[in-house]
């Protein structure tokens, strides 16, 4: 275990002193060669500055806002080496500044010469009679491995007795650090719980202390998540995640109080906050989850809208304004019937796998008035023609600003679709909305300039975009999965 | 049937019967048969120019076998305990270990070094100390460990067939161990770890005077329906790491039984080689049974309570099948 000491670099010739802005790290982060892990006023600026070791922080010797000579020591790392189990010996080796390595030295050297005159004296003793001879040899290398062992003591002492606080303090860094998030568990199960996604916070230990082993991973993998009814409505109020939650009612049995507290340290929410102010938090913690574990592949195919528009205009044709079908309606279904033939993108990612989902309904990302989004699905989608489909919409639209969305409806469906047709924007990027593994996004249909044979003509055309999850399909599937889409828009009278 | 004893003579015998080159030195060989009398009666067989009795002095005829070696000769070198091979160490560093690398590849020194190490016998703490590892620390040296009355045998045919300078421990428990001794067949190959006894729960490795206890550990592991695998490391350099890795990657779970003392020791490098290898694997923290750090005590009661116990394998390896 060595320490090293992190110096205000000189980022510049002719800089004597920066000003520490801020740090990047805290103490006891791990930090890894080339981090930031600090701002530098200087003349020039602003400056990031990099770390040049592996390391943990030990200690931070300097204050934001305060401006100090190149050279200044501003904070310690420790470098290499475990945690500090004990002791002297450990230590002793540790240091290698200054006093250490001077009083190093002259324990070698002293321990050099004693072990040639024991050589020596044992050489002579060659010659004595048998019996004699070895005891007196046996006896010279006690006494004189006793001496040894004092000289060494009494030189090193000094240099041990230093890095010893030394590695103290580091081991109480770490300490602090440790208590923050860290899971008692070997490393064994930790592999099974990386490759099969499991939580291990999630998890009771039964070994030694709480330990976790490999075989508590394996029977979360087997166990179903098991939650009360109002848990269940409550996670799903709440954007929390039910297989990272831990049951504290009988037989882990997750409770609504279960999901309170992971929901409440997950997202900075007070209970008693606003119905917005959930929502955001709801929304920050579904996206902050996709954003962490979801694999996003991105792809994006620009659509000719030419006979969807001339379809539904001629559909629409004398028709009140309230049983007219709206190109939303004919984007969700060609969605929807595109879906029934890509399977793979209608599932849900649990337990570290991708369950496949029976029937398709479509999730409709709906803007709410005072801010906000929900995304309710429309159950069986596929099965609806375009006006039962159309009228669904409107329902659902309606409701959903109203407030008045059934617990049913915001189960997680098949997909979600989002459109910001209504904002002008090209191409959606969409986020995934976990534990879905695919979003479809259409931006606003436009008329572009589009190559018809050799022509150049002005045509409708929508860009659609797909966001999927890496772990379940790939591009290729994908973009078949577009392409499907779209050619169902360009012949809207077969979907 | 044969006894460790007698497996160790009958290699020597054969070796000097096949190889003019080799002859054993060291003191009391010859006419005494041995401290341990392992070269017991083999003096009247194959002469003085076979067996020969050396002066007092560990340096001095560990010296004179390294020589020999250097001439061209295969030596067997006794010595009476690791405890004073320490007085030779210098030859057997600073020359036999070192001078192949010293003189460019062109001297090598193909000597075998022979002691007696372990407790047990109530001979107190200047005869009873476990140092391989102080040997074992060494490049340039090769370390063996017979635990079986067939490794006795093979190990010394196997220490002569190699040209390094080769140190075979041989605890003073294991001399009178009787046990199947085929002295016909091609010795094994003594670089490879061997497992004594297979099982899926946890790894006991061990190797010479500690493998009787693993086993009889083992056994009552079993009938608690734990089953460990022994892995018997026959040799301490070069450390058969692979045979670590996959015996530990098998059961997750490891526990090291050294006689040695637990500080800078052989079972610190076989765990942290499991580690190094295995650390993902690993399903409960590597655990040791070594011996108490104290000199080994004389008193009888002292001495057993010193060193690795049955009941304290079994206990390690309980603990380590909870993490």
């Amino acid at each position: 275990m060595a320490e090293l000491v992190f110096e205000m670099p000189s980022l510049g010739a002719d800089m004597e002193a920066g000003t520490l802005v801020a740090w990047r790290v805290a103490l006891g982060d791990a930090v890894r060669r080339g981090d930031v892990i600090a701002e530098v006023e200087t003349e020039k600026g602003v400056i990031d500055v990099e770390v040049f070791a592996d390391g943990v922080v030990s200690a931070l010797l300097v204050e934001p806002g305060t401006k100090v000579p190149v050279g200044t020591a501003l904070a310690k790392l420790e470098t290499g080496g475990t945690a500090g189990s004990g002791a002297a010996p450990e230590a002793g080796s540790g240091s290698s500044v200054g006093s250490g390595s001077g009083s190093s030295e002259s324990v070698s050297e002293s321990s050099a010469s004693v072990s040639e005159s024991v050589s020596e004296s044992v050489s002579e003793s060659v010659s004595e009679s048998e019996s004699v001879s070895e005891s007196v040899s046996e006896s010279v290398s006690e006494s004189v491995s006793e001496s040894v062992s004092e000289s060494v003591s009494e030189s090193v002492s000094e240099s041990v007795s230093e890095s010893v606080s030394e590695s103290v303090s580091g081991a109480g860094a770490r300490a602090g650090a440790g208590a923050r998030d860290f899971v008692r568990v070997t490393p064994a199960a930790r592999a099974l719980a990386d490759a099969r996604g499991v939580d291990l916070r999630g998890l009771v230990g039964t070994g030694r202390e709480g330990v976790i082993l490999l075989a508590d991973v394996e029977r979360a993998r087997e166990r179903p998540v098991e939650a009360t009814p109002a848990a269940r409505q409550h996670a799903r109020e709440r954007g929390v995640d039910l297989t990272q939650v831990r049951g504290s009612r009988p037989h882990g049995v997750i409770g609504r109080e279960d999901v309170a507290r992971v929901a409440s340290t997950a997202a900075p929410s007070p209970v008693d906050a606003s119905p917005e102010s959930r929502m955001r938090a709801a929304i920050a913690n579904a996206m902050a989850r996709s954003k962490r574990e979801i694999p996003h592949y991105y792809l994006t195919h620009t659509v000719d809208l030419s006979r969807a528009t001339v379809f539904l205009e001629t559909r629409n044709a004398g028709k009140p304004p309230e049983a007219r079908v709206l190109l939303a309606a004919l984007l969700l279904r060609s969605t929807a019937l595109a879906l029934r033939k890509h399977p793979e993108l209608n599932a849900h990612w649990t337990e570290g796998q991708a369950a496949p989902r029976e029937s398709i309904d479509l999730g409709l990302a709906i803007s709410l008035r005072g801010g906000g989004l929900v995304a309710p699905a429309i159950p069986r989608t596929d099965t609806l023609d375009l006006d039962a489909l159309m009228a669904a919409m409107v329902d659902v639209v309606e409701r959903a600003r109203r407030g008045a969305l059934r617990a049913s409806e915001m189960a997680p469906g098949s997909l979600t679709v989002t459109s910001l047709g209504e904002r002008g924007v090209d191409v959606v990027v969409p986020v995934i909305l976990p534990p879905q593994v695919a979003m479809v996004g259409f931006g606003t249909p436009a008329r572009r300039p589009w190559v018809v044979g050799d022509v150049v003509v002005p045509r409708p055309v929508i860009t659609l975009s797909l966001a999927a999850d890496h772990r379940v399909t790939d591009g290729h599937l994908g973009a078949r999965f577009l392409a499907r889409i779209a050619s169902y828009l360009e012949s809207p009278e077969t979907s | 049937m044969a006894t460790f004893r007698e497996a160790i003579r009958s290699a020597m015998r054969q070796a000097m019967r096949e190889d003019p080159r080799v002859f054993l030195i060291g003191e009391d060989v010859g006419h005494y048969g041995g401290a341990f009398a392992v070269s017991r009666g083999l003096l009247e067989e194959l002469g003085p120019e076979r067996i020969r009795d050396a002066p007092l002095s560990e340096a001095g005829f560990t010296g004179a076998g390294i020589g020999a070696a250097i001439g061209g000769m295969r030596p067997i070198v006794e010595v009476m305990t690791v405890n004073f091979a320490l007085l030779a160490l210098d030859q057997i560093l600073n020359n036999a270990a070192t001078l192949l690398h010293m003189s460019g590849g062109q001297v090598s020194v193909p000597v075998v070094f022979r002691m007696t190490t372990g407790a047990g016998k109530q001979i107190a703490a200047q005869h009873s100390h476990s140092l391989e590892c102080y040997f074992a620390h060494i490049p340039g040296l090769k370390c063996l460990a017979p635990a079986t009355v067939q490794d006795a045998r093979d190990m010394v045919l196997g220490a002569l067939a190699d040209p390094d300078p080769v140190c075979i421990f041989e605890h003073a428990l294991l001399y009178n161990l009787e046990g199947a001794l085929d002295e016909e067949a091609a010795p094994a190959d003594p670089w490879r770890a061997a497992v004594r006894r297979e099982g899926r729960d946890l790894t006991l490795a061990t190797y010479g005077g500690s493998l009787g206890k693993c086993l009889d550990a083992a056994a009552a592991l079993a009938a608690d329906g734990v089953e460990a695998e022994v892995l018997d490391l026959r040799s301490l350099r070069p450390l058969d790491r692979p045979a670590i890795a996959a015996s530990v990657e098998k059961t997750r779970r490891l526990v090291v039984v050294d006689e040695g003392w637990r500080t800078g020791g052989l079972s610190a490098e076989i765990i942290t080689s499991a580690l190094e290898s295995s650390f993902y694997a690993l399903d409960a923290v590597p655990r040791r049974v070594c011996t108490a750090e104290v000199p080994i005590p004389y008193a009888k009661h002292m001495e057993e309570h010193a060193l690795p116990k049955v009941a304290e394998i079994v206990a390690a390896a309980k603990e380590a099948l909870r993490g």
